[in-house]
């Protein structure tokens, strides 16, 4: 079986479907909103509590609303919409780990969301913060990457394992993470929300102030790694076993 | 191909495949060697799902389908020996032909610049226009470009699903040949298709596939024998029925006949026979044949009586 000579040809062609769609224009946008949210504030004023805003910002839509949003697009279109239209059996045929073919899919993908959400990010923080709190921007940086990368690789792993990945990923954003995770403490260990929290909070030091967490900086990157790594394996193994079937 | 390439084997061993409580395959056997095997069968009668099972792309419920010994099904390996054509026009419609074909090439570990993609869209007519995008391309230009990738690794195995969709009357004929090229270099092609007609032009073999079973297989001439000589039913519209009628009942051939709503329904054992003396019966009796039509000619009807020998 082939392995890593076909990861050039495989992300090659998921960046050029996943770019040639308009949905990604519209993630664009939403990935951009902070920003936009960012102009608004400096240019309106009320400076004078920046740092706390730039947290709230942060906490409550960043990575509550954009960056598991724009990890679920990109994520379930990465694949799911080559199995949706049927031409993921070109991939299929062919003498190539899959592995691979998952591997390449969430490498475009986290890409994807990392260059969006990490610009956005930082453009926001230096916008509202200036260098005022360049660790806070720092942390937020890091912990909106950290966060995209491991949604990213539940969402493509959830459009192989089933066709409703998009439903299913805004449930466990919304449901779980929304609501649940905000009733239940303990069932924020489970939460890819509150590992990019954790790794922000944990970065940012003293200037963290309302987003410090319980969990540890390197307890967040562990967990976010682990969650990574079993959904590729988890999405590798569902393709290996993976079935197309034309009527009749 | 190479011609020191050992011969293929496939084998399919006692397959089903069900999904719930619905069966799409039932205990299927057979085995293809090189050549063109056609596989015939309704719609809906499950060919697509064997071909699916063949390619690898279906894990059978039950049973085993193998190239070469090893099973089709988990074992992406076997992708360098077989080829598949799929029936859905699914293909990257932001892609040209030639960046398709290459993909292909690429993905099955040929060394760049082997001169493979240009051979494979050479086959298939495509040269002239491989650098258009797949998204402007017609029906029939897309299903060949679904064949230059099959064929840019030169498969042992070629697997194509109603490969004569879409394709005008030239283009199916340059199809045929191809397959017949392509067996005649010693590839085992198997290729399904509901049209008698299509499997009858080109291959050499046959496989009848109704509800989900094997009707019936082999040499497609004896295949065809068997549907001509199968009991037919003629619907005639004449002069004077019952003069005719009268004729008609004493001959061996003649094994029914129905009068009903102003026609006459004759069933025949012996097609060939009947079809020869029926207009000297007539002329005999000054009777003239206003309507002779075929009741059950549909491939249905045909496929039927394959089922219930």
């Amino acid at each position: 079986m082939l392995g890593a000579s076909v990861l050039g040809p495989l992300v090659n062609l998921t960046m050029r479907g996943l770019l040639g769609r308009r949905r990604i224009l519209l993630v664009g946008l939403l990935a951009l909103a902070p920003v936009g949210v960012a102009v608004v504030l400096v240019v309106g004023g009320g400076l004078g509590t920046t740092a706390q805003l730039t947290r709230q910002l942060y906490d409550s839509l960043v990575m509550t609303t954009i960056v598991p949003l724009v990890a679920l697009v990109l994520g379930t279109t990465a694949i799911g919409a080559e199995i949706d239209d049927g031409t993921v059996v070109h991939l299929l045929t062919k003498p190539v780990g899959r592995g691979w073919i998952v591997f390449a899919k969430m490498l475009v993908a986290g890409t994807a969301g990392v260059a969006l959400c990490g610009t956005s990010v930082l453009v926001a923080g230096i916008l509202l913060v200036r260098l005022d709190a360049p660790g806070l921007v720092l942390g937020m940086l890091v912990g909106a990457v950290v966060a995209v990368i491991a949604y990213t690789a539940v969402f493509v792993t959830l459009s192989v394992w089933t066709g409703r990945a998009l439903i299913a990923g805004l449930a466990y954003v919304l449901l779980w993470e929304g609501i649940i995770s905000s009733f239940f403490s303990g069932t924020r260990l489970l939460s890819i929300r509150e590992y990019g929290l954790a790794v922000a909070a944990g970065i940012a030091g003293p200037e963290a102030g309302t987003l410090a967490r319980d969990v540890p900086l390197a307890t967040g990157f562990v967990l976010a790694a682990v969650v990574t790594s079993v959904a590729f394996w988890l999405g590798a193994r569902r393709l290996a076993r993976f079935e197309i079937s034309d009527a009749g | 191909m190479s011609g020191t390439a050992p011969a293929p084997t496939v084998s399919v061993s006692a397959v089903a495949k069900w999904y719930g409580n619905v069966v799409a395959v039932n205990d299927v056997t057979f085995g293809l060697e090189p050549g063109v095997t056609g596989l015939l069968g309704p719609n809906g009668a499950g060919k697509s799902t064997l071909l699916h099972l063949v390619a690898g792309l279906l894990r059978p419920s039950a049973g085993s389908v193998t190239v070469d010994g090893r099973p089709t099904f988990g074992d992406p390996a076997v992708y360098r020996r077989v080829g598949l054509v799929p029936e859905r026009e699914a293909i990257f419609p932001y892609l040209t032909a030639r960046e398709f074909v290459r993909l292909s090439a690429q993905l099955q570990g040929l060394p760049f610049g082997s001169g493979a993609v240009d051979r494979a869209l050479g086959t298939v007519e495509l040269a002239n226009a491989a650098d258009r995008e797949l998204a402007t391309y017609s029906k029939g230009m897309r299903q060949r470009a679904k064949v230059a990738a099959a064929l840019v690794h030169d498969p042992a195995v070629l697997v194509l699903d109603e490969p004569f969709n879409g394709m005008d009357p030239r283009q199916r004929l340059h199809m045929m040949a191809l397959l017949r090229a392509l067996a005649d270099e010693g590839r085992v092609i198997l290729f399904s298709s509901h049209i008698l007609e299509e499997v009858e032009r080109v291959a050499e073999r046959v496989l009848v596939v109704v509800a989900g079973r094997l009707a019936a297989s082999g040499d497609f001439r004896e295949i065809r024998r068997l549907m001509t000589d199968r009991p037919h039913s003629f619907t005639l519209r004449t002069s004077d029925d019952r003069a005719l009628a009268g004729r008609l009942v004493g001959r061996p051939t003649v094994s029914g006949l129905t009068f009903e709503d102003g026609r006459l329904d004759v069933r025949t054992a012996d097609f060939a026979t009947f079809t020869r003396e029926l207009p000297v019966l007539a002329r005999d009796a000054g009777v003239s044949i206003f309507e002779l039509a075929p009741a059950d000619e549909s491939l249905e009807s045909v496929f039927d009586y394959l089922v219930r020998r």
